[in-house]
C-alpha cells in the first residue's frame, strides 16, 4: 500500500508534503518548526517512538499523533 | 542600567552569546531547551554598563510551554530594553517570525546572525545589507562560539531603535 501519512514511511524514505490536516495550532507549531506544505522531506527515524524529519535544513521530532496528520506522497 | 534581553529560537546559541558578552559561565549544550529560567549578567559597553539577560528560547509569542511562557513574561515586564534577536543563519527563515513579533511590539532590535560559519559550511547566503534595509535594524553575522562580530554587535546597540512592522512590510514589497 502507498504510504499517505508522514508516520507510514521508513527511514531513509523522501516525500512531499502535500497538506498538514489539523487546526489552527498544529499548523502554527509546524510552519514556525519550519514545516510547511510543499516541502521535501526525509524520515531519519519513525519505526517507534516520535518520528523525525529532516525539513528544510533542520532536523525536527514530532509526536506520532502529528504524523499522523501530515499527509504526504512518495518521492523527492 | 539599560537592560538587554537575549531572544531567539531555542538551540541557536543565546546562552553561548551570553557567556561571551559577561564572561559568565551558564550551561550551554547543543540541543533545544537547555535554558528554562532566565540569568541575568553585565556587560561593560564604551560609555555605559548594560544588564544583559539570558531569555529562554522562544518560536513565538504566544506561550506554548513553561519555558516559552518564561521568555514572554520577561520580555513584557522590560518594557523599552534592547533585544538582541539572535538567529541561527543557516535556518534563517526559522527566526526571522520571532524576530518580526518583537519588532511589533515596539522593542529596539538589533538582529544578531549567529552560527554564522555554520550557514557558510551549508552554503546558505545571505545578503544582510538588503536585510538591514528591509528591517532598518543593525543586522550582524556573528559566531558565538569563536567571538567573531562582537564588536559589531555591542557598537550597534547604540544604533538601535524601534521600527515599524508596517513600513518593513511595505519595503518587501518594493524589493519583490
Amino acid at each position: 500500500m502507498n504510504p499517505k501519512f508522514l508516520y507510514e514511511l521508513q527511514p531513509g524514505e523522501w516525500a512531499r508534503i502535500i497538506n498538514i490536516e489539523g487546526g489552527r495550532g498544529l499548523r502554527q507549531r509546524l510552519y514556525l518548526r519550519g514545516v510547511k506544505e510543499g516541502d521535501t522531506i526525509r524520515v531519519i527515524s519513525s519505526i517507534q517512538g516520535p518520528v523525525v524529519i529532516e525539513a528544510n535544513r533542520s532536523i525536527i521530532a514530532l509526536g506520532r499523533g502529528m504524523a499522523r496528520k501530515i499527509r504526504i506522497i512518495k518521492g523527492r | 542600567m539599560k537592560k538587554i534581553l537575549l531572544m531567539g529560537n531555542p538551540n541557536v546559541g543565546k546562552s553561548v552569546f551570553f557567556n561571551r558578552l559577561t564572561g559568565a559561565n551558564v550551561i550551554e549544550s547543543n540541543y533545544p531547551g537547555t535554558t528554562v529560567d532566565y540569568t541575568k549578567g553585565y556587560m561593560k559597553g564604551d560609555s555605559e554598563d548594560f544588564e544583559i539577560i539570558d531569555v529562554p528560547g522562544t518560536f513565538s509569542l504566544e506561550a506554548k510551554d513553561k519555558a516559552e511562557e518564561v521568555a514572554v513574561k520577561m520580555l513584557e515586564e522590560e518594557k523599552g530594553a534592547l533585544v538582541i534577536c539572535v538567529i541561527d543563519a543557516s535556518k534563517i527563515e526559522r527566526g526571522l517570525y520571532l524576530c518580526l513579533e518583537i519588532i511589533e511590539r515596539g522593542y529596539s532590535v538589533v538582529m544578531a546572525l549567529n552560527m554564522w560559519d555554520v550557514a557558510e559550511d551549508k552554503n546558505v547566503q545571505i545578503d544582510i545589507e538588503k536585510l538591514k534595509n528591509i528591517l532598518n535594524i543593525p543586522v550582524v553575522p556573528t559566531v558565538a562560539i569563536s567571538g567573531k562580530g562582537f564588536k559589531e554587535v555591542v557598537l550597534s546597540i547604540k544604533k538601535a531603535a524601534s521600527v515599524g512592522v508596517k513600513e518593513i512590510m511595505e519595503r518587501v514589497g518594493e524589493t519583490k
